[in-house]
């Protein structure tokens, strides 16, 4: 299988770049998961999720050739996951109207049963929710993030450092910190 | 200390980790359809590059024929009009005579004779030697 494939990225880029197809899916299969958990992230519905993954990998295939990767992948695919995912809920948004069987899943659903750390996610501004999951739950270094959402690295210190201390002053999160 | 606080506990961190995965996976028939597609993509774009490419490389090409073409049937082009005075006459040879008389080597008695000759020969029908 194609994804014990020991070359880099960057690697399969240019030996796709070069016509090499096998090389596609090895980039495919090592950013896949990740990809579609991003996207069940925005969009909290399996089949939504889904439809992100096919049109975040053909928007990549028709990159080639001539892709140039000038930063991480992630960092490269987050802005596409998420503007794709934004597109769709839209135009779901749009169709609800007229077809009930179009509502998505329930956040709940999405992430697991509710809880209050949840409730506390919940409550953040996205853009502090954001950080949070790209940094912890993603791993992004700060670097990686400040490219991904295009910001300035110092913007991406402070918002990942207020989005913190947001949860640390949470009564519903306290107990998470209190042996730290 | 700042290091310390920027992070998050253990607990904490599998819990988010733990919410950001879902339950469900991807379906093989889902992997495969996009490999499909994105094969079919690439190949596509490729052969529509190379196309690209040696259609620049033909249409570059046909320019410079062209060009040259239009180039040597331009008037004052003619390689016997030595005066450039847009014909080729008996004057032509005379000039090349003299310069040979000066002592330019380069031309011969040869090029002397051949323009002397298209100068007086008679049309073949196709339109005067210019």
């Amino acid at each position: 299988m194609t994804t014990s494939d020991p070359r880099t990225d960057l690697e399969l880029i240019t030996a796709i770049n070069r016509g090499e197809l096998g090389a596609f899916d090895a980039l495919y299969h090592r950013h896949r998961d990740w990809v579609y958990r991003l996207a069940y992230r925005f969009t909290h519905h399996h089949d939504d999720a889904l439809d992100v993954l096919q049109e975040t990998f053909a928007y990549v295939a028709r990159k080639f050739p001539g892709f140039t990767l000038t930063a991480g992948m992630t960092s490269f695919l987050y802005p596409v996951v998420k503007n794709t995912s934004i597109t769709l809920l839209k135009r779901k948004r749009r169709e609800v109207a007229f077809d009930p069987a179009a509502i998505p899943e329930t956040a709940e659903a999405a992430i697991g049963p509710a809880d209050d750390l949840f409730a506390v996610l919940a409550g953040l501004s996205d853009d502090h929710r954001e950080i949070l999951l790209l940094r912890f739950v993603d791993g992004f270094t700060l670097d990686e993030i400040a490219t991904a959402l295009q910001i300035p690295i110092g913007t991406a210190k402070s918002r990942l450092h207020h989005a913190i201390a947001q949860l640390r002053e949470d009564p519903r999160a306290r107990k998470y910190f209190e042996n730290l | 200390m700042a290091k310390e606080r920027d992070n998050l506990p253990d607990p904490l961190l599998a819990r988010l980790r733990q919410a950001g995965t879902p339950q469900r996976s991807i379906p093989a028939e889902i992997d495969s359809a996009i490999l499909q597609d994105a094969h079919a993509a690439i190949a596509r774009r490729r052969r529509m590059r190379l196309f690209l490419r040696s259609s620049v490389g033909l249409a570059a090409a046909a320019c410079v024929l062209l060009v040259v073409g239009l180039w040597s049937f331009m008037p004052g082009r003619n390689s016997n009009d030595i005066n450039h005075d847009g014909r080729t006459t008996i004057a032509d040879a005379f000039t090349l005579a003299r310069k040979r008389a000066a002592g330019d080597n380069t031309i011969t008695q040869e090029r002397i004779d051949q323009v002397a000759y298209a100068a007086v020969h008679l049309d073949d029908g196709r339109g005067a030697t210019r």
